[in-house]
């Protein structure tokens, strides 16, 4: 059988959304567990053999003493959440170490050399979108890391490349795969400006994936710093992109909730065959 | 070099539960044998998030510091506020 990729979406991951969900206004809150939920109902719908959620790891499994662009997690088992105070239960989760193998393959054939680990522990990046997609923790996660914390950053295009690694290799393995990447939109936690939202640049950014959604490889740096340093996890999305063949994204929800210090966002890839 | 020194014990800190009880139960001879500077461990020892800052300390190797020295995340940001705007973060490799 050949394999494919069955599902592409892109959701915000941020802590606050499961740590402290009654801090947003009731509505903000409403409308986007809802779109978080449809996302899931979705992705259990094209029954993936595989989530591969792509996240930036915010220094729980890596530091700038090694600090690879993109790394793959190869365990066949992994634990969560690092991060206690985010509310969700610690929880264990099936790994798909047959297909990160393959990843890692398709990778290098395709020219590009991320790094793996055995061991990666999964933080807010992959647990709080999991919470809502996969609730029960049933289905097999490939967890990939992208740099998306210290400069310099793996550029827009190579993000979409990788989400094409990811595509072939599961059309190789005869694999069901859901490719999620999380994070963004636009945010700067733990800085002065946290709690600042670009509600510009994260309508463009949407409207830009909704419309034309190559174009979103042309989007200037400067622009992405504007929008704080959390918006450079954009790059998931591209990634997720990638993975979808370059489809449409059909926005889900948008709710910039200042009292979880982000731009919240969740769309889903068409899927180009 | 300082720099790096810093956040590498910050990011220590962070995932190290042994090393957070020590700097909650005496903070002074747990900061005494860490490699950083001088100006760093004042820094951490007055809770001046500020300081750090100007340091050019990651935010998210900071946010974790303030909930292992006590601090609520308002006090957090009551010290952040006035350095609003003098520190730019890029993405551009050279800033």
């Amino acid at each position: 059988m050949k394999g494919a990729i069955v599902f592409a979406a892109g959701v915000s991951h941020a802590p606050h959304i499961t740590g402290f969900p009654d801090h947003a206004p009731v509505e903000s809150k409403t409308r986007f567990y809802a779109a978080m939920n449809e996302v899931g109902a979705r992705l259990r719908a094209a029954r993936p053999d595989v989530v591969v959620v792509v996240s930036s790891d915010h220094f729980h499994n890596l530091f700038t003493d090694r600090m690879p662009a993109f790394c793959v997690g190869m365990a066949a088992e992994h634990q969560g959440p690092a991060e206690r105070w985010i509310r969700i239960e610690p929880f264990s989760v099936k790994g798909a170490p047959s297909f990160a193998r393959a990843v890692m393959q398709h990778a290098f054939r395709l020219g590009m050399d991320p790094a793996f680990s055995d061991h990666v522990v999964l933080e807010h990046g992959l647990a709080v979108p999991l919470s809502f997609l996969t609730p029960e923790f049933d289905y097999p996660v490939l967890p990939i890391l992208q740099n998306c914390m210290v400069p310099p950053l793996p550029p827009l295009h190579r993000c979409y490349a990788f989400g094409q690694v990811l595509r072939a290799a599961a059309e190789d393995q005869g694999l069901r795969v859901a490719v999620v990447g999380t994070g963004g939109l636009s945010h700067a936690p733990g800085s002065p400006d946290a709690g600042r939202i670009d509600i510009e640049f994260d309508r463009e950014f949407l409207e830009i994936l909704r419309t034309r959604p190559m174009d979103v490889l042309s989007l200037a740096d400067e622009r992405i710093d504007a929008a704080g340093f959390g918006a450079w996890e954009i790059r998931q999305w591209v990634t997720a992109l990638g993975a979808a063949g370059g489809g449409k994204a059909e926005v889900l929800a948008y709710e910039p909730v200042e009292a979880w210090e982000t731009g919240c966002g969740a769309v889903v890839f068409s899927l180009e065959h | 070099m300082a720099l790096y020194a810093l956040e590498s014990y910050l990011f220590k800190l962070k995932n190290d539960p042994l090393s957070q009880q020590a700097l909650v139960a005496d903070p002074k001879s747990h900061l005494a044998v860490q490699a950083i500077d001088e100006a760093a461990k004042n820094a951490i020892l007055n809770k001046d998030i500020g300081a750090l800052w100007q340091l050019g300390v990651h935010p998210l190797l900071l946010v974790p510091l303030s909930r292992f020295l006590g601090m609520t995340p308002l006090e957090y940001r009551q010290r952040l506020a006035p350095h609003k705007g003098s520190r730019s973060i890029s993405s551009s490799f050279e800033g």
